[in-house]
């Protein structure tokens, strides 16, 4: 083994069996000396023996800084040796020159026993412990003293918890009906997704104030680093809706109830995804398999003050668009209330975001796992567009749509988005079976 | 004098001969007193009754598998007759009579085979005994320790130890044997040299012409004696004793013996040996030398021998009736004497077995 | 005080009672004259004589088995099995007799004695020097087991296992004899067996360990103190009967279980602590317990050795899994 071109510094190692230091009773090469591994540097007594220190390098003694008589305490440098660049030492070296100072030393460091090498301190020194003396000898109450207080814990099953975790229900607003007063998976069904404001508010300090995330800010920042995860593709198109809009105004003059533009969405939805099922299924990465609906459950993405909620709408594709609306309405209005139940937030195959509604043309959605597709609404507006050779304005509604790429490839994506563009744009397509 | 029976120039320490006669026993040889042999011959007859009768419930189905020791019985009994009350005694499973010797009740001996641990509560100075020991070889080592503590303590109490020949191939004999010889621990080793080990003879066994010879690679003396031979044990065993209890250290006694009866009773010999082997033994009878020496002895006669017999074999089934008789170990039973205060972990178990 | 290494307060241990109590007689390999192949027991023929400290020929089932006698006769033998990896000799007569002995005889006669033995590995030692073999012996009925990580409790609980009445192995953790260094009183005193012992308290995460991995243990709990992490550290100390209070109380706290020992992982005692917490915390459960051992492979030869020990980062990084697990 060759050793590079150094300054290498050899400390008094623990010879034998927790040695601390030794006395110096003579030395054996001097500054400037030539040494070769295995060479005697000094001679040192300890309590146990009387031995030689070779040094374990070859070079040139660049400093000793002992004099005869000195005691060296364990670790203390004994010489300094510059060392040349070198082939493997020659075989009449000592075999332990030859291995890494580091391990030599340690080699040295070793208790004797007749087998296996102790190492001395690499266990530190433990502060003193008081335990089984009597009161009168005990000094403080040490490390067996139990602090107070178990953290106020809610009784809950596990999977009563990982329900609520998802769902982002703050288990302590919920009461459980299992033996005492333990929530079970069942109490949930019942149980809305409340809670307060984002963040709880912690201290304050120079206008510097911590919120820890409230349940649902949670539950949606963790499906939202589980979504990143999903190799998403975006593809991105717009559509002219003027016919829908004009279907929409003369559904709703005179109507108690107008029906908005979301119902027409997520009708069309509906009917395209029966035609493409795979867009609404889920996939599990982990068991490499994805499950499939017999209808599409489409979730509608509703801001609330306390963030986003997706309420699922099941069965929507046998449903009227009023039928839809209303639904959505009722959702919403839950939604805002706080008082959605569990299975009106589970089990979504697929997710619209109506993000236009307030702003934004085109967007990257994220998708909520296990599903595989979310649809983008971006703001209704006009525009100038081509229609048979002129310049007209037009309603343009604005689409983005967002697959998992590990299911969808782009061509089903964008057949699919295709038709969805044909079932708004040309709305009466929607009301037929 | 030990030392002129060496088993290497093929001597054999034998006193009584078959047809009841003592030879002539030499000077400063120890002699059991006829008052002695005849309490040995009672005891002989009991323990002989009381293993017959406890074949006799095996087949009824009254006693769990049990060991007979059929032919044996002047082994230990020679041996505790040469020994004190309070000396140790450490027993494989072959020594009915000298257990009787030592003062167990019959009733209490049944209790162990027909499965009871409360037969194994032997306060310590009452009979300086332990129990039983299943796992072959493994208790000698007790003895050797049992007298090195002794005489650490200062009193002059020695161990005596007993195995079959199977015994002596277990590593923990050769342990046993090399301790005390390092230790010169006041121990006895007697081996019951039956000739069977369950199936196996005792040529396959070791390629050793005897047992006792191996004494002397442990830098102790071995003695062979006939096994069968109440007065010739006896003799051995005191010999022995007095070497131990004056520093001299162990010896290795050879009972040269053989096992009448099956290994126990769910075993078959016919499968391995000839009855005219068998019936070549029954002749060497130790109950039956020795009923011939005390009834030439004027010490009993024909009718004292059956009323003997019939009288031990009553009290065999009385024991045995007692033992029945005694509960069953309580649930608590089978957790409590693990330690001396009961752990949690043990206390919760017994807690929900309770349930 | 003084400031002792764990091997240091194991002879403290032993001068103390053999000096207070006359029954108490030590003796195994080398153990006299050389005073033990790690010292444990130097000095103590010197100052007691050979009557009570002495060399027994290479004999570990005639080492235990002798002491079944000696103590069935009244006395206190504390015996050395030279390495864990010898014990297997002496096992017949550990569960054969060792342990069986009061139940047997229904407390009629008893052989409390004490075994000691250093085990575990991490000292490059040759084939069988490094064995870990507390499962074995903690799965026998009858039998105290105890293991303790420092110096302190090296001396209290041998001083314990010595005073008890029944039967103790005591596991001294090799790569620890002189690694961990601390103040330990100089009087007698013992400690408690079956009682572990929180040497940290914390809120986020209960980590038990004993033996030479709490040295580990204690590293990787400080390094996660500085992440802000506050991780409840227990030494187990006694193997059988094991502190399940403790550790269920522990884990009711924080709600998340981590065992790290250095033996084999299957039927190890962490899958006993991982179960016990089952049964008695599934309610508190922030995740599920989990453990890190030791692989089910033959210890290592010294140029191995590497594969098999756990590291203070291995122990740091599967602790943070622990805490950050999401349903």
């Amino acid at each position: 083994m060759s050793r590079e071109e150094g300054l290498y510094e050899f400390h008094f190692p623990d010879i034998g069996e927790g040695l601390t230091e030794g006395t110096i009773v003579e030395l054996k090469a001097a500054v400037g000396q030539a040494v070769k591994a295995g060479q005697a540097l000094a001679v040192v007594e300890t309590d146990k023996v009387v031995t030689e220190l070779p040094s374990p390098v070859e070079g040139t003694v660049v400093e000793i800084p002992l004099v005869k008589g000195q005691v060296v305490k364990v670790g203390e440098i004994v010489a300094r040796i510059h060392t040349r660049a070198a082939p493997a030492p020659s075989v009449a070296s000592p075999a332990a020159a030859a291995a890494p100072a580091r391990e030599r030393e340690e080699h040295r460091a070793e208790a004797a026993s007749v087998v296996g090498r102790l190492d001395s301190g690499s266990g530190g020194v433990l502060p003193a412990s008081s335990e089984g003396l009597s009161t009168a000898a005990r000094a403080a109450q040490g490390s067996n003293g139990r602090g107070a207080g178990t953290r106020g814990a809610v009784r809950a099953s596990p999977v009563a918890r990982k329900l609520a975790a998802d769902a982002g229900i703050d288990l302590s607003q919920v009461t459980g009906t299992g033996p005492g007063g333990r929530i079970l998976k069942k109490d949930l069904a019942t149980r809305t997704v409340p809670r307060a404001a984002p963040g709880i508010p912690g201290p304050s300090a120079n206008g510097v104030e911590s919120h820890r995330l409230s349940t649902l800010r949670l539950a949606i920042a963790t499906a939202m680093e589980k979504s990143q995860a999903i190799p998403a593709a975006a593809v991105h198109d717009f559509t002219l809706v003027d016919d829908l809009l004009a279907l929409r105004r003369d559904m709703n003059e005179g109507a108690r109830e107008k029906v908005g533009l979301l119902a027409f969405f997520v009708k069309a939805a509906a009917k395209a995804l029966l035609e493409y099922p795979l867009l609404s299924s889920t996939y599990s990465p982990e068991k490499k398999e994805y499950q499939s609906f017999d209808t599409p459950r489409i979730g509608v993405a509703v801001d609330t003050d306390e963030g986003l909620v997706v309420p699922v709408l099941r069965d929507v594709a046998g449903l009227s668009v009023s039928k839809i609306h209303a639904e959505i309405v009722r959702l919403t209005a839950k939604a805002r209330q706080r008082a959605l139940l569990l299975e009106e937030i589970r089990g979504g195959s697929f997710t619209i975001s109506n993000f236009g509604s307030f702003s934004g043309v085109y967007g990257n959605p994220m998708i909520l796992p296990p599903q595989v597709g979310i649809l983008g609404i971006g703001r209704v507006h006009q525009e100038p567009v081509v229609k048979g050779g002129t310049v007209v304005a037009a309603s343009v509604l604005p689409l983005s749509l967002v697959v998992d790429h590990r299911l969808i490839d782009g061509v089903y994506a964008c057949k699919f988005l295709s038709r969805f563009m044909e079932l708004v744009s040309r709305p009466l397509l929607l009301l037929m079976p | 004098m030990i030392e002129e029976y060496d088993p290497r120039e093929g001597r054999l320490l034998s006193l009584l001969d078959e047809e009841g006669n003592l030879l002539p026993v030499p000077a400063g040889m120890p002699r059991l007193s006829d008052e002695q042999a005849l309490a040995a011959y009672k005891t002989m007859v009991l323990a002989r009754q009381a293993d017959e009768w406890a074949v006799n419930l095996n087949r009824q189905g009254r006693m769990p598998t049990y060991p007979p020791n059929k032919g044996q019985e002047a082994n230990s009994i020679g041996a505790l007759l040469a020994l004190r009350q309070d000396d140790w005694f450490v027993p494989a499973f072959r020594e009915l009579g000298g257990m009787l010797v030592r003062g167990l009740s019959l009733k209490q001996y049944y209790l162990y085979w027909y499965g009871n641990e409360s037969a194994n509560h032997m306060p310590k100075d009452t009979f300086r005994m332990m129990p039983m020991s299943v796992p072959v070889g493994s208790h000698m080592l007790h003895a050797v320790g049992l007298a090195w503590a002794e005489r650490y303590q200062g009193s002059d109490r020695i161990a005596i130890t007993f195995t079959g020949e199977g015994g002596t191939s277990e590593g923990e004999f050769h342990e046993a044997c090399n301790l005390a010889g390092v230790w010169k621990a006041g121990t006895i080793i007697y081996v019951q040299n039956n000739y069977w080990s369950i199936s196996l003879p005792w040529p396959k066994q070791s390629a050793s012409p005897t047992v006792a010879e191996k004494g002397f690679a442990y830098g102790f003396p071995g003695i062979r004696v006939d096994g069968n031979d109440v007065f010739a044990v006896y003799a051995a065993v005191k010999l022995a004793a007095d070497r131990a209890r004056s520093g001299k250290g162990p010896t290795l006694i050879e009972g040269v013996t053989y096992r009448l009866g099956a290994h126990t009773t769910s075993d078959d010999p016919t499968k391995y040996r000839t009855e005219e082997e068998v019936k070549q033994w029954e002749p060497r009878d130790p109950l039956l030398r020795l009923e011939r020496y005390l009834v030439g002895k004027k010490k009993l006669d024909a009718s004292e021998v059956t009323r003997l017999r019939e009288q031990s074999l009553a009290c065999a089934q009385g024991a045995f009736e007692e033992a029945e008789q005694v509960a069953d170990p309580h649930l608590e039973d089978t957790f409590r004497w693990h330690f001396v205060e009961m752990p949690d972990l043990l206390a919760q178990q017994l807690e929900r077995r309770k349930a | 005080m003084k400031v002792l290494t764990l091997i240091e307060a194991v002879t403290d241990a032993l001068r103390t009672e053999m000096a207070s109590d006359r029954s108490v007689v030590v003796f195994g390999e080398d153990v006299g004259v050389e005073g033990g192949v790690f010292r444990a027991t130097a000095g103590l023929q010197r100052d007691f004589g050979e009557e009570r400290c002495f060399d027994t020929p290479i004999s570990e089932s005639g080492i235990v088995g002798a002491a079944v006698g000696m103590a069935v006769a009244g006395l206190k033998p504390v015996v050395e099995i030279q390495f864990s990896g010898f014990a297997f000799p002496a096992f017949n007569q550990i569960v054969s007799h060792v342990a069986r002995i009061r139940n047997r005889t229904r407390g009629a006669l008893s052989a409390p004695m004490v075994i000691r033995m250093p085990y575990g590995g991490g000292i490059r030692a040759p084939e069988h020097h490094s064995e870990s073999v507390e499962t074995f012996f903690g799965h026998i009925p009858g039998l105290k087991v105890v293991i303790p990580s420092t110096p302190h409790d090296a001396k209290g609980l041998l001083i314990a296992a010595i005073r008890d009445p029944d039967p103790v192995i005591f596991l001294e953790p090799s790569r620890a004899y002189r690694a961990v260094r601390q103040e330990v009183p100089e009087e007698a005193y013992s400690i408690r067996i079956g009682a572990a012992r929180v040497e940290a308290e914390g809120e986020d995460l209960t980590l038990v360990s004993y033996g030479a991995q709490m040295i580990e243990a204690r590293q990787a709990r400080a390094a996660l103190a500085a992440e802000g992490r506050s991780v409840e550290l227990i030494d187990l100390r006694t193997i059988y009967p094991f502190d399940a209070r403790a550790v269920v109380e522990s884990v009711r706290k924080t709600g998340r279980l981590l065992v790290v020992h250095e033996g084999p992982q299957s039927f190890g005692v962490a899958s006993e602590l991982m179960a016990t917490v089952m049964e008695q915390a599934f309610d508190r459960l922030e995740a599920p317990p989990a453990r890190l051992a030791g692989p089910d492979v033959i210890y290592p030869m010294p140029r191995g050795e590497k594969h098999y020990l756990i590291s203070a980062e291995q122990v740091m990084a599967e602790a943070r899994k622990v805490m950050s697990y999401e349903p």
